[in-house]
């Protein structure tokens, strides 16, 4: 095998060193020191053409380098671990680097760390880092495995590859079929924190989840889907407030069944991504759970292990529960407590209305009323609350989430005496007619409340509904168009640099919305609008535009090709000499137009009259000093055009 | 193995050895990934997974980068040999069981460089400018004497990647010209008597070699003979005559050397006594059963001479 040149090795010290250095930031120190001292190694062992070390020593290293990632991850897997051993080792491969093959290796394991560095940054500045890195990779590549070639041939043939390779990337990025992973654990990735939905409620916790376009669940249902605004995750109830958050003092009583509920059942399974919680969620209320689920006396659905992994689960609903006629007393007392202090114009407007009215409907149809009027915003940035959270929302800043109005609400019902509580979830979800499904993601999150009215039991009301119907009708997107996160970091006063950081994170986010979130939901949606509406279609268009982009450029060099001589006489003469071929009488390498015409009339006297003149004329126009031949050159072409030749004999 | 496969699968319909100039037509070249191709096919193929598996873009793009620079390599790997033209050009005659070096001349009528051309997987060219031609000489081992037919050679090349193998057949219709074996401890030709090897028609003096006239210059005449001091009337130089060339010269014949027991160990010996007068500058004469070549002396007659034994009752070509 062919030994590696000074000239490649340098090249492939110096690109494995690029491709390497964001990593730096998030790999252990002394794997990048471990790094820097086996490169500058091996490049004085070539540099100096000193023996490679041993075998045992390689060894030696290689144990010492796994024995000091499992030290410093506690495994050899997932992504932290795996990206520091290969670092590791791809420093000690290039201690035994002797033939291209093993320069192969290492270029193999270069694009492999380039692909590991998006696990850990996926911003739009790494579409830089992914083209430098993949152009100096490949034309390290070139330069291994061509013979003669010099650096700056290599930089620029790395180049053109892969500029001329961007639109079938693109295409394929486009229109590959993209299904939802992950397809399987690694150890380790499932400690990463979890967004989601948690066992407390505190101003502002729902509106920060529903910045997340995370996917929550999906769901699949047997029949047609009920109405975006019927479609309540009932998640975690919440009983218990201190002033600022609630939670659940005491874990829900679990039952083996549930209250019985009535009306037109709906079916349908539910895949959960994983959240390392308890609970699951399903439509307000379940009838009939999986074996290995239980349900709590407040509707909870719990799962019996963390789900840590995605599980699906298939579940019935039905509209409406048949409560129990009565609220236990405890129950009753847990549903009625408020904090003995604070919020004092909450507790009095709370007696005012429990004076004024009687009647709980119309109390709870005040309130609401109240909610809806000016100057009640419903906005994902209200401002910071203090300890009278209850009191400043209601009658100061009047700004807030689901949350905010939730809370409030339980809490003047509460102190106006019905009992009420809190509880979190999902509302609504986005449907994908192409896979049928219904996506609900952490922007769905939502808080609302329930009461307890007499014959009717727990009652959900939705304070937010009223405020912002369009939120319960059509989703988070309707009610918040501006919703989307922008940056505050930075408040100066230059307005260039202001308008530049703004500028940025507008590239950021779009990055955010149609790259980084581009999976199946967003691909269905956008090719949907193209009219590409399943897999057979998306197959068929990424090839037919696939092969018509490289047949395009098959074109381009084929037309460049021909055009390699840009003379039209010359053209022409050679177009005739095709012509007489087919007819028989092939022109010699060697022969010149004369030669030639002086063989055709021998072999063919009837052609000469016709094609004599025309090679004659040829010649001259040719050879003879400029100025001198009597022809013209356009009528040259035109004349060797039209000689007419008939096919049969030779 | 893969290789091999495609090898057999694409000889299969190799064409009968064709005269002249080859061009190499799309359909006459094949392409097959390389071991570093299907490599990088599977190191694709656990990027799409990763990316897959940790939903990321990036990840999805630079797998996808990758792959159409696969596909594109493969294009360019085509594209390298696409419209070559090929000729044998005039290869040296070589003696039984050396190496004939058979010369392929590759002209590149486009306006592309080729690079890496590859004929028979041993012999490289490394650069093709646009628009010029070049020489790839291929080592061909010779065992017996005769006309030669190379066989089918392989052009081939890995451009720019080595990712994938474009390569064609190319049966050239050419014979390469391989003379005996010289016999390596034959007795010296005789050059006085009229027993044994030689005959002769004329003693001649001894090597002092009578200087007798001038004539005019012939092809193959020795130029160590020529004088350049005397010119004929078209001012050429004449050719300095001596006593021993003007006689009829030593003949080689076929019934001298029948005393050996085969046809080849004849041929040998006397392949070996051509190369011997030739060295001498000795005019000689070769007498064959079916043949009867004149003597003389000179490099085109040493040709004729040793092509006549190369060629003798052997009228077919063989393949290597």
């Amino acid at each position: 095998m062919m030994a590696v040149s000074l000239t490649v090795f340098n090249w492939l010290l110096a690109t494995l060193s690029v491709v390497l250095l964001p990593h730096v930031t998030h790999i252990p120190l002394w794997v990048s020191l471990t790094w820097i001292a086996i490169a500058f190694w091996r490049y004085v062992i070539a540099r100096y053409k000193y023996k490679l070390p041993s075998a045992l020593v390689r060894l030696t290293l290689v144990l010492t380098a796994i024995i000091a990632v499992v030290a410093q991850f506690g495994t050899l897997l997932g992504r932290d671990a795996g990206v520091s051993l290969l670092i590791v080792m791809l420093a000690l491969k290039l201690l035994e680097i002797r033939q291209q093959r093993d320069v192969i290796i290492t270029l193999f394991l270069a694009y492999f760390l380039i692909l590991s560095q998006f696990l850990f940054d996926q911003s739009a500045f790494m579409v830089i880092y992914l083209v430098l890195g993949s152009w100096l990779v490949t034309s390290t590549w070139m330069l291994s495995q061509q013979t003669m070639i010099s650096s700056r041939r290599a930089l620029k043939q790395g180049a053109v590859l892969l500029l001329q390779s961007i639109p079938v990337m693109l295409i394929l990025f486009l229109l590959f079929p993209r299904i939802q992973g992950p397809l399987w654990k690694l150890p380790g990735d499932s400690e990463m924190a979890r967004t989601g939905i948690s066992d407390s409620m505190s101003p502002g916790s729902i509106s920060k989840l529903s910045l997340s376009n995370e996917v929550a669940f999906r769901v699949e249902f047997e029949q047609n889907t009920p109405e975006h605004s019927t479609l309540y995750w009932r998640g975690p109830v919440l009983w218990d407030y201190d002033g600022r958050s609630w939670h659940n003092n005491t874990s829900a009583q679990k039952v083996k069944t549930w209250v019985a509920s009535t009306g037109k059942p709906v079916r349908y399974s539910v895949t959960l991504e994983a959240h390392n919680r308890r609970w699951l969620f399903g439509l307000d209320y379940v009838v009939a759970p999986e074996s290995n689920m239980t349900i709590t006396t407040d509707g909870q659905l719990l799962s019996r292990n963390k789900v840590d992994e995605r599980i699906r689960y298939k579940l019935v609903s039905r509209p409406v529960a048949n409560w129990p006629p009565t609220l236990p007393a405890a129950q009753r007392s847990r549903a009625l407590e408020i904090p003995p202090n604070g919020n004092p114009r909450s507790r009095q407007m709370a007696q005012r209305l429990s004076q004024e009215y009687p009647d709980i409907q119309q109390r709870t149809h005040y309130l609401l009323q109240y909610f809806g009027q000016d100057p009640f915003t419903y906005t994902l940035n209200p401002p910071r609350l203090g300890k009278n959270s209850i009191d400043e929302f209601l009658f100061t800043t009047r700004r807030g989430f689901c949350e905010h109005y939730a809370s409030s609400f339980v809490f003047i019902m509460r102190a106006s005496g019905i009992p009420a509580r809190v509880v979190t979830g999902y509302q609504g979800g986005e449907y994908n007619t192409l896979g049928n499904y219904l996506i609900v993601r952490q922007s769905d999150a939502h808080a609302w409340a329930e009461v307890w009215l007499d014959q009717q039991g727990w009652v959900r009301i939705d304070p937010t509904a009223a405020i912002a119907p369009e939120r319960i009708e059509y989703g988070i997107e309707a009610a918040l168009p501006e919703a989307l996160p922008v940056l505050g970091l930075l408040r100066t006063n230059i307005s260039f640099l202001r308008n530049l950081v703004l500028a940025w994170d507008g590239v950021n986010n779009l990055w955010n919305i149609w790259v980084m979130s581009y999976g199946p939901e967003l691909q269905n949606s956008v090719l949907r609008r193209l009219g590409i509406l399943n897999w057979t279609q998306m197959a068929i268009w990424m090839t037919a535009l696939s092969s018509l982009i490289v047949a395009l450029y098959l074109l381009v060099w084929w037309k460049k090709e021909r055009q390699s001589i840009n003379d039209p006489v010359v053209n022409a003469y050679m177009q005739l000499c095709r012509k007489l071929q087919r007819a028989g009488i092939r022109r010699r390498t060697w022969e010149g137009p004369l030669d030639f015409a002086q063989r055709i009339k021998k072999i063919r006297p009837d052609l000469y009259t016709s094609i004599g003149p025309v090679l004659h004329a040829y010649q001259a126009l040719r050879y003879e000093p400029t100025g001198r031949s009597r022809y013209n050159r356009a009528d040259l072409v035109k004349a060797m055009r039209r000689v007419k030749l008939k096919r049969n004999k030779v | 193995m893969l290789q091999q496969f495609a090898d057999r699968l694409s000889a299969r319909n190799l064409k009968a050895s064709e005269p002249g100039t080859v061009r190499l037509h799309r359909h006459r070249i094949y392409i097959v990934p390389t071991l570093h191709g299907l490599y990088f096919g599977l190191a694709l193929f656990v990027m799409l997974l990763s990316a897959i598996n940790y939903s990321n873009s990036l990840a999805f793009m630079l797998t996808f980068l990758l792959g159409s620079m696969f596909i594109l390599s493969m294009i360019k790997t085509h594209h390298n040999l696409l419209g070559l033209n090929l000729r044998c050009g005039i290869s040296q005659p070589v003696f039984a069981g050396q190496t004939a070096l058979l010369k392929i001349n590759i002209h590149n009528p486009g306006k592309r460089e080729r690079y890496d051309i590859f004929a028979n997987d041993d012999t490289i060219l490394p650069i093709l400018e646009a628009n010029a031609s070049d020489t790839i000489q291929i080592p061909v081992t010779t065992t017996r004497r005769g006309h030669l037919s190379p066989g089918r050679i392989r052009i081939a090349t890995r451009y720019p990647l080595n990712l994938t193998r474009a390569w064609s057949w190319w049966q050239p219709d050419y014979t390469l010209t391989v003379y005996p074996k010289p016999e390596t401890n034959a007795p010296p030709v005789k050059l006085r008597g009229q027993s044994g090897t030689g005959e002769r028609t004329r003693t001649t003096p001894a090597q002092g070699d009578e200087f007798v006239g001038l004539r005019n210059y012939a092809a193959g005449d020795p130029l160590s003979r020529l004088t350049w001091r005397r010119q004929n009337a078209e001012g050429l130089p004449c050719l300095k005559q001596f006593h021993e060339q003007i006689d009829s010269g030593l003949w080689l014949s076929w019934d001298s050397v029948s005393n050996l027991g085969n046809i080849e160990q004849r041929l040998s010996r006397l392949c070996q006594w051509v190369l011997e007068c030739d060295a001498r500058h000795e005019p000689y004469g070769l007498s064959l059963p079916n043949q009867l070549i004149e003597p003389a002396s000179g490099s085109a007659h040493l040709h004729q001479c040793l092509t006549a034994l190369a060629l003798f009752q052997m009228p077919r070509v063989q393949k290597v």
